[in-house]
């Protein structure tokens, strides 16, 4: 009975360790993709129509639809880091 | 256009949190089944006591305290005014014979008591058996 407690005790500390990690990754999963509606000006668009758009997508994302693999090669080129041009260099 | 999120990042990140999701399911379960395994054992120790507490009034039946303290199978000792005097006749009777026990018994006198035991159970037992 004393063992069963101590290994509840334990399990509880554990749960507490990661939902505490889960909410910090919960965080900067948020920022990450707070700084995409910023880029893309979306903060300012509909909210409903937001939302829906996004329930659309999750949606189909769950359900493996064909359209994900666009979305996929969209985002990742969207993502993809792009060289800064360096300045060129003067002519002597 | 520069980028401003990393997608290895991101996905880094997922991957964690759906791990982390997986893990605490986990502990969860276990979580429940110890809660459960724990009520189960606080149940058993319950029963054992009851029990032992049933094999107790037995005891005290068959010397023929019952009848002596005017008590009858299903009577309440506790919430019935008339028959909480009886349960005080038995206590005092309990109380008399705890109070004229030695502080200390010997071994001689514990042996004679189980020895005394044993034949009240032997002959209870025939009297079942006969009647």
């Amino acid at each position: 009975m004393q063992n069963n407690l101590k290994r509840m005790q334990d399990i509880e500390l554990k749960i507490a360790s990661l939902k505490g990690e889960q909410i910090k990754i919960e965080q900067e999963l948020t920022n990450e993709l707070l700084v995409i509606l910023k880029k893309q000006q979306a903060l300012g668009l509909d909210f409903n129509s937001l939302v829906g758009g996004l329930l659309y997508v999750i949606d189909s994302i769950k359900a493996k639809s064909d359209v994900v693999e666009g979305w996929q090669q969209a985002g990742a080129k969207f993502c993809k880091p792009h060289k800064s041009k360096a300045p060129v260099p003067e002519m002597a | 256009m520069p980028s401003f999120v990393s997608p290895t990042k991101a996905k880094r990140l997922s991957r964690r949190w759906l791990k982390a999701t997986v893990e605490l399911n986990r502990l969860g379960s276990t979580k429940q089944a110890l809660a459960h395994q724990g009520k189960l054992t606080d149940k058993s120790v319950r029963r054992a006591r009851t029990r032992t507490l049933i094999q107790i009034g037995a005891l005290v039946k068959m010397v023929g305290l019952f009848s002596v303290c005017g008590i009858e199978e299903g009577m309440d000792l506790q919430l019935n005014i008339e028959h909480q005097d009886k349960a005080a006749i038995l206590l005092g009777v309990l109380l008399q014979a705890y109070e004229a026990l030695p502080d200390k018994p010997s071994v001689e006198q514990l042996d004679r008591w189980k020895n005394q035991g044993i034949q009240k159970f032997k002959s209870h037992q025939a009297d079942k058996h006969y009647n």
